[in-house]
């Protein structure tokens, strides 16, 4: 670019050309940070009069430890529970047997003793499953699944069709073979068409196949069964329905809501101990304060957002929150804490 | 090559300084909302010091406004005396050593009034500042109107520290049957004064300052009001009972039970040139409760069924509906729209509220003495109601805010009929001359 001589037309276009480059970059940043990594505004509801919090915790790290997550499932049980650092509603627990087969249970077990280990893996059982369940599906489907076949099977001969156009233009002279050589495409290409239903009839037993290939490693592979029934036996009901679930649910890496629940967390055990109105008020009273908090942890500037109208309950709130000492995360940011009764 | 340089290089800084606010943006951190609920409840800690040069006055004023604001249990005073007013520094002092609020008294020098000034020492602030002049020698009824001129500008809630409680009071005479004389006391039950030395019954405050009772005679149970003054007069005097007395909110309508020697009492109704009977049935109807504006009344009967319900009548129309089908003592406020009432819980009689407008009632007491005779703080804030079993029988105070009793006069002595006035009823001189039959 700085290689052009300096002329009038060569100058203008520079400017343009650097125009337009400086927008491409702009768009590409205002792309980032308004649609890859918007901002967003959490707020939480801490309900402290409750028995049991609502709140949820999720790991940072991709890796989950199986056992966390069996715990995870039990105390998140009808309410929502952690895949992959990502909140899902609850779903109706199925019976267990009609969910986990035998085959299952012993990826399951392997995952039990290995645990989780890339999200490669995962997608691996993924696809398993989904290849099981579509297995399942597939007397129920094989209409549809025939439909689709020839529907494949008919995009080589539109190929073939091509092609026969091609040597229309090659072979005019000679008519006689042109009726021939469609009908031996024709041939050829529905030749795997008939081949697909014995392929669908044998796909229900896919276990079976390398382990009678394989005649020599029966035994074996026999005693791991065994083992693996064994060892599927000592796991956990729970743990089996939250691998299950883990397995059908999509992972990603969004852990947003996770560090959030960690700030929430560590906010209210700061304020709950201090946070204690006078008596005799009305129960409706609410004040929202906001805290700047300062390099030490300490709260640097505190401002009554909206006021309750009642002097003593804001100059309670305000007191509480001026106690408030946070770790080094929360240095520098601004929160805006509802006192409620 | 340099100026295209330059230019390349102003080009950039442009798209640099216009991208800045977005990065700004970006990197300004999240606001988090954090919805807190409390667990517990604490009381506010509140410094009250007196200002300049010790005084026996001052003194005085302190100490009981210190016992004022103290008595409901939200405050946690503290006292301690400064000698000039005091700096920003002095008073971030106070914010550290945990004192938000801070209160100057201090004395003027004509030694006619006194000036308050409330301080927010988190920011050094002054939130309101007052002159209160000495009215009359008693320093309780100064403090009275300093903590009722504080209470609102503290807690948002109307003053009742210069209310008055009326009451009767049974006293043992040698040989005789014991008596019941007619008390009135402050808020607390302290400085209690007999007012009548002869058996009443059933006090109740009409407007300014006006107490009505009603006096056993040989022939009758007559309706008198004693006034500011101190002087008595009688307000109505039918044969049979003549008893509790409601008002409207301007005090120029009233409502009360008679029995007119027919055996069952009806309601009354007075106003400035009309007297008229409202209910004509042959139940008893007893404790009316008139609304602010005089249109309605609240009274309790047991003509329908033939045992106690609360009723609502519409005095223009006549028309009258049950709205609590077993309910005692019905006392409207017109503070709060909210009706409280006695209602018998497995035997025991209770302290409910029937909330006006949704129609909705709530229980508020669940101990095991039984209540009677509750009425409302003009406030709002506050219920009080004799309460134990004849022939014991103490008055105690509620806050419905709280829920919390404060018992008002001791166990030894028997105290029935608790009826709280306005607040300020001490200035008012002022007789309406109306129910004077």
């Amino acid at each position: 670019m700085l290689h052009w001589p300096l002329n009038e037309h060569n100058k203008y276009f520079l400017l343009l050309e650097l125009v337009l480059v400086s927008a491409f970059f702009h768009g590409i940043l205002g792309f980032l940070l308004f649609i890859v990594y918007p901002k967003k505004q959490d707020s939480f509801c801490i309900e402290l009069g409750k028995t049991k919090s609502p709140t949820l915790f999720m790991p940072l790290r991709s890796t989950m430890p199986v056992a966390r997550a069996a715990r995870s499932s039990r105390r998140g049980a009808g309410r929502g529970h952690i895949t992959g650092g990502k909140t899902h509603g609850s779903k109706p627990a199925q019976p267990l047997e009609e969910r986990a087969p035998v085959v299952r249970k012993a990826q399951l077990a392997s995952d039990v003793t290995l645990g989780f280990q890339d999200k490669k893996s995962d997608k691996q059982t993924l696809t398993s499953k989904k290849k099981d369940s579509k297995i399942k599906k597939a007397p129920a489907c094989q209409k549809s699944r025939q439909k689709k076949n020839a529907h494949e099977a008919r995009k080589p001969v539109k190929q073939a069709k091509n092609t026969k156009v091609n040597s229309k233009i090659e072979l005019k002279k000679k008519q006689s073979e042109k009726k021939e050589l469609p009908k031996n495409s024709k041939q050829e290409v529905m030749e795997p068409v008939k081949s697909v239903q014995p392929q669908i009839q044998s796909e229900p037993e896919p276990v079976a196949k390398p382990i009678a290939k394989e005649p020599e490693t029966i035994q074996e592979q026999k005693e791991i069964q065994q083992g693996v029934q064994q060892e599927t036996l000592d796991i956990p009901d729970d743990m089996l329905f939250e691998q299950v679930v883990l397995g059908n649910d999509p992972v990603d890496g969004e852990y947003i809501s996770a560090e959030q629940a960690r700030m929430y967390e560590c906010i209210e055990q700061e304020i709950v101990s201090r946070w204690r109105p006078p008596c005799g008020l009305s129960k409706d009273l609410v004040c929202h304060i906001k805290c700047s908090i300062g390099n030490d942890g300490g709260v640097d500037l505190c401002t009554t957002e909206k006021s309750s109208g009642v002097l003593i309950y804001d100059m309670a709130a305000r007191m509480a929150s001026l106690a408030m000492k946070l770790p080094r995360w929360a240095w520098g940011k601004d929160f805006t804490i509802v006192y409620k009764q | 090559m340099n100026i295209k340089l330059n230019l390349v290089k102003g080009v950039y800084v442009l798209s640099l300084f216009f991208s800045l606010p977005i990065v700004a943006q970006a990197a300004k951190e999240q606001d988090v909302t954090v919805s807190i609920a409390a667990e517990s409840y604490g009381k506010m800690p509140l410094m009250l010091s007196p200002l300049g040069q010790e005084a026996q006055d001052l003194a005085m004023l302190v100490d009981l406004a210190k016992h004022d604001l103290s008595w409901s249990g939200q405050f946690d005073i503290s006292v301690e005396h400064a000698m000039t007013v005091l700096t920003k520094k002095e008073l971030f002092a106070y914010a550290s050593r945990g004192f938000p609020l801070v209160l100057f008294i201090q004395r003027e020098s004509d030694g006619k009034s006194f000036v308050w000034r409330l301080y927010d020492t988190t920011q050094a602030l002054m939130i309101k500042g007052k002159r209160l002049i000495k009215k009359g020698p008693d320093a309780r009824m100064w403090a009275h109107e300093l903590a009722d001129m504080l209470w609102p500008v503290l807690t948002g809630q109307e003053g009742f520290f210069t209310t008055k409680i009326a009451y009767c009071k049974e006293v043992k005479c040698k040989r005789k049957r014991p008596n019941k004389y007619l008390c009135v006391a402050d808020y607390d039950g302290s400085n209690e004064v007999v007012q009548v030395p002869t058996v009443v019954v059933a006090p109740r405050w009409g407007k300014n300052g006006l107490l009505f009772y009603s006096e056993c005679t040989n022939s009758n149970i007559r309706l008198k009001y004693i006034d500011a003054q101190g002087k008595t007069h009688i307000a109505s005097n039918f044969d049979g009972l003549n008893m509790l007395p409601s008002f409207s909110q301007d005090g120029t309508i009233s409502v009360y039970c008679a029995s007119r020697g027919n055996g069952s009492s009806q309601l009354y109704y007075c106003a400035p040139g009309v007297f008229k009977q409202l209910t004509h049935n042959d139940g008893n109807n007893v404790s009316p409760s008139l609304t602010a504006d005089g249109k309605k009344v609240y009274f309790c009967s047991d003509y329908a069924k033939g045992k106690p319900a609360i009723y609502c009548m519409d005095i223009d129309s006549g028309a009258i509906n049950e709205i609590i089908s077993s309910g005692l003592c019905p006392y409207y406020s017109d503070k709060v729209h909210k009706l409280v009432y006695i209602k018998h819980v497995q035997g025991v009689g209770q302290l409910f509220i029937y909330d006006c407008s949704s129609g909705s009632t709530e229980q508020l007491t669940f101990d095991t003495f039984s209540k009677d005779e509750c009425s409302w703080s003009s406030c709002g804030n506050y219920i009080v109601y004799s309460t134990g079993c004849l022939p014991k029988s103490r008055i105690a105070m509620f806050n419905v805010w709280s829920r919390q009793r404060y018992w008002v006069t001791s166990d030894t002595a028997v105290c029935t009929y608790p009826a709280l006035s306005q607040a300020n009823v001490a200035g008012s001189t002022q007789s309406l001359g109306i129910l004077i039959l």
